[in-house]
């Protein structure tokens, strides 16, 4: 993610919201810039068609481990229990943002599709690369969980430490 | 997102993002995403953003589709004409900068403008071959039109700051530290 990218959410994104008098409520797509530039743990990444940024996408790539034990039982991998952890590491969508004029309730057919879905094979690239076999999670939205569900990336249900809302994991890929 | 379809992707190109270019994942990942409306925000902190974007009456966001399709056509050009100019370690400053600037301006336009811009949507809405697009030809010199005297001191001063901030992070001097007395 550049600079540019950064000035873009503040004044295009941000600017059609503010146009239509939605106030600011302080979504600081540069703090995260300057986390990710200063900090090693995290990546700010953005997708950019005609120089425009059509989606962003923050990433934590060391703190987090995986919440799901895959050994439980063969084929049925299960979410660990409160205090445990996996000893594996992933790639945590911290952020996942698509532009305001990516979707259908706004543009029918929408100005880009295939945003959100380009930047979750990204971080499990990313995953990959980093050695940890595609294992990728997130939070949902509770707007956004039939798009995960879509993806088939398996619910592990509500996190009561993310405001509720629904922990979606990948497990590791197969190469 | 089948992980037997990325396994095979990996095997056969090393590298997953191959997919977008594959029509076949292009119309399923349409589908899928028609069927979402879109929305695919993930992380405590996008909440922010998806209320701002709910709370917004459709028809105004529809309106600016118009905006961003301007910008997506004056934005590579303006990105070209500036990768010209050799800024080296400040250019993304300056870019940054221009952009935002040229954002304002099209919400300021002079009266001949809001015209061009309409002559620039129509030829790109009929696929007219470039020879045959004259509002296409003129994006530059429109560009630097609608920056006024007071933009340009503003984008020279960025460079030069960034320039000089560029430089004594390279030299890892203390930027409030006099270079020489």
């Amino acid at each position: 993610m550049t600079q540019a990218h950064v000035v873009q959410v503040k004044t295009i994104w941000q600017g059609i919201l503010a146009a239509a008098e939605q106030p600011d409520e302080g979504w600081d797509w540069d703090y995260k810039r300057r986390l990710a530039a200063s900090d090693p743990r995290f990546e700010a990444y953005a997708l950019e068609i005609d120089k425009l940024a059509q989606g962003v996408v923050l990433l934590e790539t060391q703190w987090h481990r995986s919440q799901v034990d895959e050994q439980f039982s063969a084929g049925q991998a299960m979410r660990f229990s409160t205090g445990e952890a996996s000893p594996s590491r992933l790639v945590y969508i911290d952020y996942l943002a698509s532009a305001p004029w990516n979707r259908k309730r706004i543009e029918d057919p929408p100005y880009f599709v295939g945003v959100g879905r380009a930047l979750l094979i990204f971080a499990r690239k990313r995953s990959m690369a980093l050695g940890y076999s595609g294992r990728v999670g997130l939070h949902s939205l509770p707007g956004a969980e039939a798009f995960y569900h879509r993806q088939n990336m398996p619910d592990y249900g509500a996190d009561p430490d993310k405001e509720g809302l629904v922990y979606f994991e990948y497990g590791t890929l197969q190469q | 997102m089948d992980d037997n379809r990325l396994s095979q992707q990996l095997q056969k190109t090393g590298d997953l993002m191959d997919l977008l270019n594959d029509s076949d994942w292009l119309q399923e990942t349409a589908a899928a995403e028609a069927a979402c409306s879109g929305d695919v925000e993930a992380g405590v902190g996008t909440r922010s953003y998806v209320k701002q974007i709910q709370r917004t009456p459709p028809d105004a966001l529809k309106q600016q589709r118009r905006q961003v399709t301007v910008l997506s056509i004056l934005l590579p050009v303006l990105h070209d004409y500036l990768s010209d100019w050799g800024l080296g370690l400040s250019f993304e400053s300056v870019y940054a900068e221009a952009q935002r600037v040229i954002y304002q301006r099209l919400a300021q336009m002079t009266p001949g403008q809001p015209g061009w811009i309409n002559n620039l949507l129509a030829e790109g809405d009929q696929y007219l071959p470039i020879e045959e697009r004259p509002s296409q030809a003129q994006i530059e010199a429109t560009l630097l039109e609608m920056l006024t005297p007071a933009d340009w001191q503003v984008l020279a001063t960025v460079a030069a700051k960034d320039m000089a901030a560029g430089i004594l992070r390279r030299a890892n001097v203390d930027e409030a530290t006099p270079i020489a007395s």
